[in-house]
C-alpha cells in the first residue's frame, strides 16, 4: 500500500516536528524560498512588532536601508522619539496591509500632500494623520507638515528603487478610514490629535480577502518601484490594545491573527517570490513553549523576541543559536497586571496609546 | 546688601575676571568670587557638608592656582554662575551642518530639496537634537554635578560667539559660520542657540544668561572690539590670548556680561 503520507518529510509530521523537536531552534520550520545574506539590501515595515526584525537584522550585520537615517550629530535618544531608525522610512508603525498600500499608491502616483490630513493637536500643534506620532512635539504650520511629508516620500521612493527584499510585518485588520481622502489611519482621530467625526471616521475591519488584496497590490506596487523585489510576510503576535469591533478583545484578536494569518499564507501560496516568517505561531502556539509574553499578557518578553530573531536568522545562515538551553519562563502573572509602560524593551507603538482610555 | 555671586569657569572665566576688575563700584551691592579651572577639572569635585571640595589632585591644584583655595563655602554665596565651559554656538554650528528645518532662509530658496545634502528636519527636531549636544557641554554637566548639591541660584552664561574676525582669516576655522552667513540662517540660528541653551540649562536646574547683544556682530558671531586683547585664564593677571585667538572675549565683553548677570540677579536672589 503507498499513499501521500509514506514519504512525507519528519517536518510533516507533529510527532518529529513538534513534540519530539528541539523546540528551542524548531528545526525545518522555516525553510526560506530566498536567502537574505550581508549584502541583500532589505527595507522594513510593518506594525511595531516589526522594529524588532529590523533591529536583529542591523545586529547580524544585514544591510537594512534607512532612507531617512537620524543625521548624524542628533543624539540616540532624540532620533528614537522622533523616529528615526525605527525602519527604512521614517512613516512609523503601519498596522494594517491596506495601509501599507496606500502609501505606496500615494509615493508612485506623487500627488501633493493632502492637507485634509494634517490634524490638529489638543496643543494646537500639527501632526501628519498617516504618521502622527513621528513629530513629537508637532508643527507649526500646515505647510511645514506636507513639506515634511513631500520629503519622507521622496526618500521612501529612494529606498525602495534600491530594496532587493522588503519586510512587512501584518499587525491589525482593525483600522478608521478617512471617509474624505479614502485614507486608512494608523491611529484613530482624537487619541492624539484630530477630531473624531463619525460621520467621516469609518471603522474599518478588514476581511482575508481585502487583506489578500491589498497584499497582492503591496506586491505590485512593490515591483514597480524595483523589478523583482522580493517580499517576507509576518503576523505580530502582539494581541490588539482595544478593539472598536464589538468583540471581547480576546476573540477580535483571535479573529484578527486568523485573518492576517490566512492571507498571508494565501498570498505566499500564490506568489513565488513571497515567503512567510511564523512570527505569531513562534510566540502564541503553545507547542512552541512559553509564555512568550510579558505579564501584561500583550507585549512579547525579551526572551520571546530573541527567540523568534535568533530562529529567523538562523534560517537565513546570519548567525546561529548561542543560547545554551530555553530561557527560564517569566514569572506568573500577579493580580495587578503590569501595565504596558513598564515594558523594558520599548518599542514605539501608537496603539498602545488606546491603554489610557481603558477604563 | 551685598549680592555675593560666586562665578565658575573655564578660560571664559578670565573676561568676567577682566571686567570684573576693570569697573570697581560699576555693581555696588555685588561681590563676585572667581574659581576658575581649566579643561573639565571643575567637575572633578564633590559637595560635601556644603562645600565645593576638589576631589582630583588635578582639581586641587586649579583650586589653589585659580581662586578656589581649598575649597569653596557655598554657604557664602547667594547664587552660582558658570562662565563659559562650552555652552556655545560652536554646538549649533554642528547642528546646522548636518541638517535644515523649515523656516531657514536657505530652505526656501533651496531648488531641488530631495537632493539637499544635510537632512531635512523639523524644527522641533532640530531643537531637541541642539539641547541634547548642549547637555554634554561642560556647563551643563557642571550645573547638573552642582544642582545635585545644593539650592542656590544657578546661571550659566554664553561663551561668547568666535570672533567677526574669523571670517577673514583663513584657517580660521570658521568654515561653518560663513556657510551659514551666506545662506542667511544666521539669524535663525543665532535664536536657536539661544532657545537650546535656556531649555538645557533649565533641565539643568539653571538660568541661561545669553550673549549681550551689543557684543553681536551679524547674528553668530561676535564683534572684534569685544575680543581683542583677550587674557587667559592664568594665576597671573593680564597674561594675554595667544596672537590669532578668535574664541575668547575681553573685560569689555565680561563687564557686559556681568551687567546681564547682575540684571537677572537682583530679582531673583535675596541678598545678605
Amino acid at each position: 500500500m503507498s499513499h501521500p503520507y509514506a514519504d512525507l518529510p519528519p517536518r510533516a509530521f507533529w510527532k518529529t516536528a513538534v513534540a519530539g523537536a528541539d523546540r528551542r531552534r524548531f528545526p525545518g520550520l522555516v525553510a526560506p524560498r530566498f536567502a537574505i545574506g550581508p549584502a541583500t539590501r532589505v527595507a522594513t515595515a510593518g506594525s511595531c512588532f516589526a522594529q524588532h526584525i529590523a533591529r536583529a537584522l542591523r545586529a547580524a550585520g544585514c544591510h537594512v536601508l534607512d532612507g531617512e537615517p537620524a543625521p548624524a550629530v542628533m543624539a540616540a535618544d532624540v532620533a528614537a522619539r522622533w523616529g528615526y531608525g525605527l525602519y527604512s522610512g521614517r512613516y512609523g508603525n503601519i498596522y494594517t496591509a491596506r495601509q501599507m498600500r496606500q502609501l505606496l499608491e500615494e509615493i508612485a502616483q506623487g500627488a501633493d500632500p493632502d492637507p485634509r490630513l494634517v490634524w490638529e493637536r489638543p496643543d494646537g500643534r500639527l501632526v501628519d494623520a498617516l504618521r502622527p506620532t513621528v513629530e513629537p512635539e508637532g508643527l507649526g504650520s500646515v505647510d511645514e507638515v506636507l513639506l515634511l511629508r513631500a520629503w519622507h516620500r521622496e526618500r521612501v521612493a529612494q529606498v525602495l528603487r534600491r530594496t532587493d527584499v522588503f519586510i512587512f510585518t501584518l499587525g491589525l485588520t482593525e483600522a478608521w478610514e478617512d471617509a474624505q481622502t479614502g485614507r486608512v489611519l494608523p491611529l484613530c482621530p482624537g487619541v492624539v490629535a484630530g477630531t473624531f467625526d463619525p460621520a467621516r471616521h469609518l471603522f474599518r475591519n478588514f476581511r482575508t480577502s481585502e487583506v489578500l488584496a491589498d497584499l497582492h497590490a503591496i506586491h505590485a506596487a512593490l515591483g514597480r518601484f524595483r523589478a523583482g523585489m522580493r517580499m517576507i510576510v509576518t503576523v505580530s503576535p502582539v494581541p490588539l490594545t482595544a478593539t472598536a469591533s464589538g468583540q471581547h478583545v480576546l476573540t477580535a484578536t483571535a479573529w484578527s491573527k486568523a485573518v492576517l494569518r490566512a492571507a498571508a499564507g494565501e498570498f505566499v501560496a500564490d506568489v513565488a517570490g513571497a515567503d512567510y516568517f511564523p512570527s505569531l505561531e513562534l510566540v502564541t502556539q503553545p507547542a512552541s513553549g512559553g509564555p512568550w509574553f510579558d505579564a501584561n499578557l500583550r507585549t512579547v518578553s525579551r526572551q520571546g523576541v530573541e527567540r523568534v530573531m535568533d530562529i529567523f536568522l538562523a534560517a537565513h545562515g546570519l548567525s546561529r543559536l548561542v543560547a545554551p538551553e530555553c530561557p527560564d519562563p517569566p514569572p506568573p502573572a500577579s493580580d495587578s497586571p503590569a501595565t504596558d509602560a513598564q515594558d523594558g524593551d520599548a518599542l514605539v507603538c501608537e496603539d498602545l496609546l488606546l491603554q489610557a482610555f481603558s477604563r | 546688601m551685598t549680592l555675593r555671586l560666586l562665578v565658575l569657569g573655564n578660560s571664559h572665566l578670565a573676561a568676567l575676571s577682566d571686567g570684573w576688575r576693570a569697573h570697581p563700584g560699576r555693581w555696588p551691592g555685588l561681590s563676585v568670587r572667581l574659581v576658575g579651572a581649566h579643561d573639565d577639572l571643575l567637575l572633578q569635585t564633590r559637595i560635601e557638608g556644603g562645600h565645593l571640595i576638589p576631589a582630583t589632585a588635578a582639581a586641587a591644584e586649579a583650586f589653589r592656582r585659580l581662586g578656589g583655595g581649598e575649597g569653596v563655602d557655598l554657604a557664602e554665596h547667594d547664587a552660582i554662575a558658570i562662565a563659559g565651559c562650552l555652552v556655545g554656538l560652536t554646538s549649533a554650528e554642528a547642528i546646522w551642518a548636518a541638517m535644515r528645518w523649515p523656516g531657514l532662509p536657505s530652505l526656501e530658496r533651496e531648488a531641488d530639496l530631495a537632493t539637499m545634502a544635510p537632512v531635512l528636519v523639523s524644527l522641533p527636531a532640530a531643537r531637541a537634537a541642539l539641547v541634547a549636544r548642549l547637555s554634554q557641554r561642560l556647563g551643563i554637566r557642571l550645573a547638573r554635578h552642582l544642582r545635585a548639591g545644593t539650592d542656590l541660584p544657578l546661571w550659566i552664561t554664553s561663551q561668547p560667539r568666535t570672533s567677526a574676525a574669523a571670517l577673514s582669516r583663513p584657517g580660521g576655522g570658521a568654515r561653518i559660520l560663513t556657510a551659514v552667513q551666506r545662506a542667511g540662517d544666521a539669524p535663525a540660528l543665532s535664536a536657536l542657540f539661544d532657545e537650546a541653551a535656556h531649555l538645557a540649562a533649565a533641565a539643568a536646574g539653571a538660568g541661561f544668561v545669553p550673549q549681550p547683544a551689543a557684543t553681536i556682530a551679524r547674528h553668530i558671531l561676535t564683534a572684534p572690539r569685544f575680543m581683542l586683547g583677550a587674557n587667559r585664564l592664568a594665576q597671573r593677571p593680564d597674561l594675554p590670548q595667544p596672537p590669532g585667538d578668535v574664541m575668547h572675549a575681553n573685560g569689555a565683553w565680561g563687564a557686559l556680561m556681568l551687567d546681564a548677570l547682575a540684571d537677572r540677579l537682583r530679582p531673583a536672589v535675596p541678598a545678605h
